[in-house]
């Protein structure tokens, strides 16, 4: 067989086996247990979260060949947009038929998210990067550094926000008395009641139960007694839902992507502006629009990608951007910085690479994994795994 | 002045000797990054690796060495000992992370040089021999600075500026040579160079090793000095802090990197002892990046760009400056 | 008959789908003038690429002096005794004229980097050597006076020349020149064709060049040699090429042949 054949028939099965995890994790139970393929289930959600960020990367890099090291700061502010969202907007408490408040709530999340994330990004480049564009590299580079830490740490310093880590927000599911199964399923039940309309304090009453125990009579009397009030119970979502609906979101987000990017006039723009600045400015492109779209662009999927991985992980704070961020930059070298195919591909690889090693070998050592991956792929094949290599005229 | 002495701080000579080791500390950090960033053009953003392998290797040979009293010649041997092992330990690592990665250019460069300095972290948090997170603490082998401090750091001034003086005048005399011209070409256009006869990748090799080695250097000094060391003492601020004194003074000019050094940690120990309130010491952070942000904007060759501080008064007089290159 | 100085032998180079040259074949003799013109795009560039090592060729061999360099990491092609300017030039912008001259004129050195730091007689005695070869290099060229200037501030012809006493300094026997001519006014051109003579004839040393303009060509070269589209389609005599029609139909199209027009 010649090499070609043979890269044809390992990429074809890498990508059939792929298809297969995706398949069994939207449709099954895997990702909780501890067999190869939850492993597997676990990180391709994982790398679903890389692969929203590394977009952003690939697309700012090759459109103006600038590692934007502040993008997973981009990444952090998305994610706190969402959590004020969740935890201040009260759309779970919207009187609709579940589950629709609280997806409502979440759709919200990422929305806000997405947009505070581009905003954010379009400011960034209007007053930070676009000055710099003719400075050379490491006026870049250095501009890009600085920006990471001035939005880590004013993070940090804000008031509202401060260094410490917060709980993601657990949605609340409303439900009725006759709804609380027995034995209970939540750790704790609430009693609300809307403040009424001229002002009135809120009633509200906590009750503990504890997690596959029964509901104790006189627990059950107390919620009775609450009458027609609404119950509220706190709980997180299955971690199989997150997994899935990440993994959806991202391969509508990619479609949505590459429909832009293919079919667009602006999505023309870009690609043109990519591969040749200056021909596309005489052409008449309006160069700075098309950087301005693509940092947003880039940023809206890092919004997603904030508050889709806070919800995985339950938490954030100032520098849940940091970690995430730079694997993510790994993700997309992997797979071809400048391609967008190959930050989706870098990004699942990544991911699931990781928790296979996190796994099978060691715990400890998984963040430096990312690292020695990231100077393999450099060393082998600096371009990546879907990149095109750029030659220099001499 | 007269706020400092209202704010109740007492300018004491430690803190002001303090203030002038760290300036020469970190003046000789940028000097070597300098070279490897400045001269030879090359990214490195893990600079604060070889700083971390340096000290650690200094400290691992200290807490090995046999009891020893500070300052007899036992402690004098066990203090040179450690710099040998730091700047070899730091060449090392200086080789085999350069020999892979110098095929890369620019932005490639950066980001390797990156993930290196993380694994050196991560490396160091997790081997238990090195203490981790906790810090090694090293004996004191060449002075016990209880109830000495002054003396103590006295003593360590001599050494801090012995130490940037030769390591600059070592700089200063191989870039002013074939050798310096060389590497300063790979700056200017390596594809050039390599076709008009420069063996590049040895020079970068080379030029980056150098640079590992004298990081090396003052991870040893530093371990001695401050006799505990911790993975927070070399972590990525660390790491920026040189690189941005080094773009503050100017790529490419070794003067520039000196008065940037005691600049900037003179502000710092200034700003941490809170005389200029509270509010600034604990926005630093938020600060220094603004301070970089606003470097780039406005001024990105930094206060010298490539020229040395010898050349300003040489213009004044009015005589020609020198190419960088001259003997 | 002298064994040819530069030898290459059927070489063909491809980028991906493209066919860049086609089975070039050149030989060029000690202290010759050789051209290699072609339309643009003709591969020409590409050429002086495989030669001097920046391009590894697909196929077939570069020998100078009979010794094959094919496939030599470019520092060895240039310290073997190739030296050669670029199209779009390449200076070091920001060192000295000086200095770009030292940098190659001190390759090899002849000093380890411990003499470099620590500067004894061997050190200054190779520095004043260099820096003797290169103010004559820079006579050479005329550009002398502005030793102490930084490359970037020259004016665009001097850029040039400076360019030709860089290759010159790594002491070549053979010397490449990419479009030496391109921006240059016709008293410029005037004056680089005299260098390129007094290169050949002073220093001993054979140029090959790639130039557009006809004139400095014919005036200028031994040989020619024609390329389009990569391949090899005449060669020969300064008078016998331009006569020659395929020659003129690469250059002004079929009719242009038809009617004995020349180029």
């Amino acid at each position: 067989m010649t090499r070609p054949t043979l890269l044809l028939a390992a990429r074809s099965a890498l990508a059939l086996g792929f298809f297969y995890v995706v398949a069994r994790l939207l449709t099954g139970d895997a990702g909780s247990g501890g067999t190869l393929l939850d492993y597997l289930v676990i990180g391709t959600s994982q790398g679903a979260i890389y692969a929203f960020i590394a977009l952003g990367y690939t697309m700012v890099y090759g459109i103006i060949r600038l590692i934007n090291f502040a993008h997973g700061e981009i990444f952090m502010a998305g994610a706190f947009a969402g959590y004020f969202v969740l935890r201040d907007g009260g759309l779970e408490r919207l009187d609709l038929p579940q589950p629709w408040p609280v997806v409502l709530a979440y759709l919200a999340a990422v929305l806000a998210g997405a947009l505070v994330s581009g905003v954010l990004a379009v400011l960034a480049e209007a007053l930070c990067y676009r000055p710099i564009r003719s400075s050379g590299r490491i006026a870049a580079l250095l501009t890009a550094v600085g920006l990471s830490l001035l939005l880590q740490n004013v993070a940090r310093q804000w008031p509202a926000i401060g260094p410490t880590q917060r709980p993601w927000p657990d949605p609340l599911v409303w439900t009725t008395l006759a709804d609380v199964p027995s034995p209970a399923d939540a750790h704790y039940y609430e009693l609300r009641t809307f403040p009424a309309s001229g002002g009135g304090t809120v009633q509200r009453e906590k009750l503990a139960v504890a997690k596959g125990a029964t509901l104790a009579p006189a627990v059950r009397t107390r919620l009775e007694a609450g009458g027609d009030r609404p119950l509220y119970r706190k709980g997180s979502i299955e971690p199989r839902t997150v997994n899935r609906v990440i993994v959806l979101l991202l391969a509508v987000c990619t479609g949505v992507l590459w429909f832009l990017v293919q079919r667009t006039r602006m999505g023309r723009a870009m690609r043109a502006v990519s591969e040749d600045t200056a021909a596309a400015q005489l052409m008449g492109v309006n160069v700075n629009r098309v950087v301005a779209a693509t940092f947003f662009l880039g940023a809206v999927l890092a919004g997603v990608g904030g508050v889709a991985y806070c919800t995985r992980y339950g938490q954030v704070d100032p520098l849940t951007g940091f970690m995430p961020g730079l694997k993510a930059f790994i993700a997309a070298v992997l797979g071809g910085i400048g391609s967008i195919p190959g930050a989706v591909v870098g990004g699942l690889l990544l991911g699931i690479v990781e928790n296979l090693f996190g796994a099978y070998v060691s715990t400890q050592w998984k963040d430096a994994l990312a690292f020695v991956v990231l100077v393999g792929i450099l060393l082998v094949r600096p371009t990546g795994l879907l990149g095109k290599a750029r030659r220099e005229k001499v | 002045m007269a706020s400092l002495l209202a704010a109740g701080f007492q300018f004491t000579w430690p803190w002001f000797a303090d203030l002038l080791i760290l300036g020469a500390l970190y003046a000789t950090l940028a000097v070597g990054l300098n070279l490897v960033t400045g001269y030879a053009g090359m990214f490195s953003l893990g600079h604060h690796g070889f700083y971390a392998v340096g000290a650690y290797a200094a400290g691992f040979v200290v807490t090995e060495w046999s009891a020893v009293d500070p300052g007899s010649a036992s402690g004098l041997l066990c203090f040179a000992v450690s710099a040998g092992a730091a700047v070899v330990a730091a060449a090392c690592a200086g080789f085999l992370v350069g020999l892979p990665c110098l095929r890369l250019r620019g932005d490639y460069l950066a980001i390797a040089t990156l993930a290196f300095g993380e694994i050196v972290r991560i490396v160091i948090e997790n081997t238990p021999r090195l203490e981790g997170s906790l810090g090694l603490f090293v004996p004191r082998v060449l002075m016990d600075p209880t109830g000495r401090q002054g003396e103590f750091r006295l003593l360590f001034l001599g050494i801090a500026v012995v130490l940037l003086a030769a390591t600059a005048l070592l700089v200063r005399n191989l870039i002013r040579s074939a050798h310096g011209r060389s590497i300063v070409s790979l700056r200017e256009d390596e594809t050039a160079s390599e076709l008009l006869g420069v063996r590049t990748t040895a020079y970068k090799v080379r030029a980056f090793v150098l640079g590992a080695a004298i990081a090396g250097l003052c991870g040893w000094f530093y371990a001695h000095y401050n006799g505990s060391i911790g993975p927070r003492d070399f972590d990525m601020m660390v790491g920026i802090k040189i690189l941005l004194i080094v773009v503050l003074g100017g790529l490419g000019s070794l003067s520039g990197s000196f008065v940037a050094a005691f600049l900037l940690i003179g502000i710092e120990r200034l700003l941490t002892t809170g005389v200029f309130g509270e509010t600034l010491k604990e926005w630093m952070q938020v600060e220094y990046a603004l301070v970089l942000i606003l470097l780039m904007l406005l001024r990105p060759d930094g206060l010298l760009g490539k020229r040395e501080l010898s050349d300003l008064f040489r213009r004044r007089r009015g005589q020609p400056t020198p190419g960088r290159g001259a003997p | 008959m002298t064994a040819p100085l530069l030898d290459v032998e059927q070489l063909c180079k491809r980028f991906g789908g493209l066919e860049a040259v086609q089975k070039v074949c050149l030989h060029i003799e000690p202290g010759e003038i050789v051209a290699l013109i072609g339309p643009n795009g003709a591969g020409k560039t590409t050429c002086f690429n495989c030669i001097t090592g920046a391009d590894r060729p697909t196929a077939g061999d570069v020998r100078l002096d009979g010794r094959s360099i094919a496939g030599m990491p470019a520092w060895k092609v240039a310290q073997a005794g190739i030296g050669r300017t670029f199209q779009n030039i390449r200076l070091w912008r920001e060192m000295t004229v000086l200095d770009n001259v030292r940098t190659p004129a001190g390759i090899p050195s002849g000093y380890g980097l411990l003499s470099a730091v620590l500067r004894g007689p061997r050190f200054h005695a190779v520095e004043r050597d260099i820096e003797a070869r290169s103010r004559a290099l820079l006579a050479l060229v005329g550009l002398e006076e502005l030793a102490d200037a930084r490359a970037r501030e020259l004016p665009y012809g001097a850029q040039r020349r400076l360019e030709i006493a860089r290759a010159l300094a790594i002491r070549p026997r053979l010397l490449l020149l990419d479009e030496p001519a391109a921006g240059m006014n016709p008293s410029e051109k005037v004056e680089l064709a005299g260098l390129v003579r007094k290169v050949r004839d002073e220093l001993g040393l054979t140029v090959l060049l790639i130039e557009h303009d006809m004139k400095f060509v014919m005036g200028l070269s031994d040989r020619i040699y024609v390329l389009d589209h990569g391949e090899p389609i005449a060669q020969g005599r300064p008078e016998d090429v331009r006569r020659d029609p395929r020659v003129i139909e690469a250059y002004l199209g079929a009719p242009a042949a038809a009617a004995g027009e020349a180029p």
